[in-house]
């Protein structure tokens, strides 16, 4: 018998990171935020008095980008193909325990492709399981390669009542960050992933669904979708650590010498 | 510039290694802690300037169920069983002598950092905040 719900447990780690954090805060010389969500989460939180704050995402290196384009699988059997990147290993955690979701957006005729072991999804109808990438072909931009022939990928987890949204509002999840080495169109549902869905937005590279029915809609629109393919593809290089390397050195070096940033 | 590194890195941590990578890409030198070295690709050891402590002898103590209980303990002044670590980690700073502390996000780095501002070392200390809140004690 479980004595303290799961997700009472979890506000008190939130809490209890609040807590913790706040001896620490005013002490950094910089924070460095993910997204701008994060930004004025932190602020409201603490209301940090010293110290410096910048917005710096977790860009890529372009070594981990996608090296070459690969025909799209939906242009074989008029279906659009998703790729689901987070990890598939759903007993470990209800949180990424997404099936449910996959499998109704399968209802749909549309494939999701997700890594092993996909435990509980194998020789499911639209469901196509592939070999995980390790860390070295990752790097190496395999995995955003085979990730080109995708129509879109989706982002995902399993928000049940109770879990705090507050962490997904802010973080941009590595499942996300993925997505953006590989110029392919990122989707989501609506109103969880605040800061992953305002950088979408802002540069016009997927879009954000309200129901199974409604992704399904924007998928099976091939003038819709290929606003979306042309621009994930073209800003795919505003997304590499190099090109945006200058705004977090200036930072360092400025701290490294004394100067006020 | 000398990069003190403060964060988890494993085979699968991509974002770990990504920034350790990009630090030496661009010449700086970076210091870490709390790993092996076979963790780290060829692209990465093969640039050089990186130097590896084995503060914990290949794990960060504060990982895991009960490094994040651990955590909590310490962080909340409940358990104070950290003197060796926290010796080794002053000695490993002084030693190194680094320009800027990086701090990246995750579970133990909390505490590593407050350890870092008790010392009143005068250097630097930079968080980034990848993940927010769930991420310092465990999600």
């Amino acid at each position: 018998m479980r004595i303290i719900p799961k997700h009472y447990l979890r506000w008190l780690l939130y809490k209890s990171d609040n807590i913790a954090y706040r001896s620490v805060i005013n002490r950094l010389s910089l924070r460095i935020h993910s997204s701008s969500t994060m930004r004025k989460y932190i602020k409201k939180i603490f209301h940090p008095s010293s110290g410096k704050d910048i917005i710096f995402m977790e860009y890529f290196s372009e070594n981990y980008f996608f090296k070459k384009r690969l025909p799209l699988l939906s242009s074989q059997d008029k279906e659009p193909h998703l790729i689901f990147l987070g990890s598939t290993d759903f007993f470990s955690d209800p949180v990424i325990d997404v099936r449910l979701q996959l499998l109704e957006i399968t209802k749909r005729r549309i494939h999701v492709h997700l890594r092993k072991p996909a435990l509980g999804l194998v020789n499911v109808p639209y469901i196509h399981i592939f070999e995980g990438f390790d860390s070295f072909s990752t790097f190496q931009g395999e995995l955003s390669t085979f990730m080109t022939q995708f129509d879109a990928c989706l982002v995902l987890y399993n928000i049940y009542p109770g879990v705090l949204p507050y962490r997904f509002h802010n973080t941009l999840p590595s499942r996300f960050l993925f997505a953006l080495t590989s110029g392919i169109p990122i989707v989501m549902p609506k109103d969880i992933f605040t800061a992953c869905e305002e950088l979408i937005s802002h540069y016009d590279i997927g879009f954000a669904y309200r129901t199974d029915d409604e992704l399904s809609k924007y998928l099976y629109d091939e003038c819709f979708m290929s606003k979306f393919r042309e621009n994930a593809f073209n800003c795919s290089p505003k997304f590499t650590y190099e090109n945006n390397w200058e705004r977090l050195n200036y930072f360092l070096n400025n701290l490294s010498s004394g100067k006020d940033c | 510039m000398k990069i003190l590194y403060l964060g988890q890195v494993t085979p699968h941590n991509f974002h770990e290694q990504n920034t350790i990578f990009m630090f030496l890409k661009y010449g700086h030198k970076v210091c870490i802690v709390n790993t092996h070295p076979s963790y780290f690709t060829d692209e990465i050891t093969g640039i050089g300037k990186l130097s590896i402590c084995n503060l914990y002898e290949y794990g960060n103590p504060y990982a895991g169920k009960f490094g994040s209980l651990r955590m909590i303990l310490n962080n909340f002044g409940i358990l104070k069983c950290f003197k060796q670590e926290r010796k080794k980690l002053r000695k490993f700073v002084e030693l190194m002598t680094p320009d800027v502390i990086y701090c990246f996000f995750g579970v133990g780095i909390l505490t590593e950092m407050k350890m870092l501002i008790d010392m009143n070392l005068g250097i630097p200390l930079i968080h980034d905040i990848v993940c927010y809140p769930g991420s310092l004690t465990g999600r």
